[in-house]
């Protein structure tokens, strides 16, 4: 019986040599071919078992719950920065920029109407309580949202019946929706002052009870996010994932040719050598942040159409600074007349019906009756007229509010010193105008790629790397692929950076990628045989 | 297998352990291919028989 390693060594060597001889003459040596399988088939059992055992003490301890914690930890500093925001701009930070987006440019009339009740009932949470009074801007709005207010809370019915409701009013009134929207909106901003004192106190209280250090929260939030693309990267998964997807692991396994010669493409290998460990680990963090300058150079090349809108708002700024004043005020105008004309109209209407069901006094003479009718009848299709031209033209006037806003905010906020990265987190924020300007740039796109544009130009703002377009002025025609290059070679990095999508560049990524895997298993401290066991057998 | 054997191989380094079993993985293939079913055996010997029955006889004749 083997007792000892030694022994059961010398043993599989004894069956390997044997396989080979029995091989030669297999019809003659069946009994000890059964024998040798028999007993091999034993042993490789117990050896894969083995190695699944030492391989799942690994699989089972992920950085899952490390990354679910500092996830956690995340978004409490991210609503925090959000509410703080908001007591300054409730509009973008407070969600009610989106969802006006959303019911100003609805899928579906249940699509309008879910995001309706969504804005009613953050205004309840707020204190504001919708009521009918509050639609009287034109009487289908009030048809429509008096019975939009009385089913709301009947979610079986709800739909069916705003349809009818819609229908019904959708024929006298085809511009309903936008109506309730310019409604809405009214309602939103006669409110401010009660939306900014809740969303103070919602922030005082969101301080205390998740004992938010103010003054470091954004530094704070940087250094979770940088900690969650760290621990994900070590991630056993996602080393897994970079050896499945076509890196082959052994030339991974130590300082192989294939590591020296990519990281040759980086910093010279003589050059490399010559460091300390602690330089050396520095080359390490170099090459991540590196990586992440190419990130920012590619999406700042993807979105350098929305810089070019801001420096054209920024040139006439003068032009722009007061566009929301003057648009409010032609707003306001609007409204008064179009309230003015309605008192007649109304008053008219009410005359028009009183003489229409008299029956004796007063103008009850038939030739004189016809005749005040018909008077009465020429101002109401009069005011009739005046009434649509002026909802028409408050309806124009609203169409663009939400570009003058922005670009009045541009104009104010926008300075020779504003950085790229500012001007992108403006337009970040606006999910309106972030819409629009990614739309404007290629109109040939369809909702679904707009939405995967907007998240993707979000996720890519959310990176804890960007380091450049924080320092470069947004009015800057400088090379920011020069400027990388430079910066670089502070750290002793000899790149040449080239034209996006050009060989020299494509190079440069794939083999930052390939020394980030490198780093990426070095810190993760997972053995490559682990690794090999666990490829295997996810094959 | 003997628990000592266990025992060691459980605290082998992993690197070993991953060549041992590469090696009678490779073993136990080679030694699959050549297994013959016995049906195939008692064919062979059958015609092992008849070889040698043909031999016997061809060198009878011959004497």
């Amino acid at each position: 019986m083997i007792k000892t390693l030694e022994e059961f060594k010398e043993r599989v060597a004894l069956i390997v040599r044997s396989t080979a001889v029995l091989e030669k003459d297999k019809e003659r040596n069946q009994k000890s071919i059964k024998e040798f399988l028999n007993e091999a088939t034993i042993y490789f059992n117990y050896l894969e078992a083995l190695k699944k055992a030492k391989a799942d003490i690994y699989r089972n301890n992920t950085l899952d719950t490390k990354i679910n914690e500092l996830e956690a930890k995340k978004q409490v500093l991210e609503n925090y920065l959000n509410i703080n925001k908001a007591c300054d701009n409730y509009y973008d930070y407070y969600n009610f920029n989106e969802l006006i987006y959303k019911i100003s440019n609805p899928h579906t009339l249940e699509d309008f109407n879910t995001n309706l009740v969504m804005i009613i009932n953050i205004l309840k949470e707020m204190g504001i309580f919708i009521k009918k009074e509050d639609f009287n801007y034109s009487s289908y709005v009030k048809t429509y949202m008096e019975s939009f207010l009385e089913n709301m809370l009947n979610q079986e019915n709800f739909n069916n019946k705003m349809k009818d409701v819609f229908d019904s009013v959708y024929w006298k009134n085809h511009d309903i929706l936008t109506d309730v929207v310019i409604s809405i909106k009214r309602i939103i901003d006669s409110n401010e002052k009660t939306i900014k004192e809740y969303i103070s106190k919602k922030k005082d209280k969101y301080v205390t009870e998740y004992n938010i250090n103010e003054a470091e929260a954004e530094s704070a939030l940087e250094n979770v996010k940088i900690s969650i693309y760290n621990t994900k990267n070590i991630n056993l998964n996602n080393i897994l994932d970079s050896f499945k997807t076509g890196y082959n692991l052994s030339d991974f396994n130590g300082e192989t040719d294939f590591i020296k010669n990519n990281r040759s493409k980086i910093i010279n290998q003589s050059k490399y050598e010559l460091l300390d460990n602690n330089a050396k680990v520095e080359v390490f963090e170099n090459i991540v942040l590196l990586f992440n300058s190419l990130y920012e150079f590619e999406m700042n090349y993807k979105y350098s159409f929305i810089l070019k809108e801001a420096k054209t708002i920024f040139e006439k700024k003068e032009e722009y600074k007061n566009g929301l004043i003057t648009k409010n005020k032609v707003i306001e105008d609007l409204i008064k007349n179009k309230d003015k004309v309605n008192a007649s109209y109304l008053k008219i209407f009410n005359e028009y019906n009183k003489i229409k069901v008299k029956t004796s006094g007063f103008l009850f003479n038939d030739k004189k009756k016809t005749k005040k009718i018909k008077e009465l009848e020429d101002k109401i299709n009069k005011l009739n007229v005046e009434l649509s031209k002026l909802f028409d033209d408050i309806r124009n006037e609203y169409k663009e509010y939400e570009k003058v806003r922005f670009e009045s905010m541009l104009a104010n906020i926008l300075t020779d010193s504003t950085s790229i990265y500012e001007v992108y987190d403006l337009y970040a924020n606006n999910y309106f105008i972030l819409n629009k300007v990614i739309k404007d740039n290629n109109p040939e796109l369809t909702n679904e790629e707009i939405l995967l544009r907007t998240n993707e130009f979000k996720n890519f703002l959310d990176s804890p790397f960007i380091k450049i377009l924080k320092t470069i002025e947004f009015k800057s025609e400088e090379n920011i692929g020069s400027i990388i290059e430079e910066r670089y070679k502070l750290f002793n990095f000899d790149i040449t950076i080239g034209e996006i999508n050009s060989n020299v560049y494509n190079d440069l990524k794939k083999s930052l990628d390939i020394l980030l895997v490198y780093k990426n298993l070095i810190y993760s401290k997972i053995p490559t045989s682990i690794i090999e066991i666990l490829l295997e057998s996810s094959n | 297998m003997e628990e000592s054997l266990k025992q060691e191989l459980n605290n082998a380094d992993l690197n070993l352990v991953i060549s041992l079993t590469k090696d009678l993985k490779d073993c136990t293939e080679r030694l699959k291919k050549i297994e013959m079913t016995d049906e195939e055996i008692k064919a062979f010997e059958l015609e092992e028989r008849h070889r040698k029955r043909k031999e016997k006889n061809k060198k009878d004749g011959e004497e």
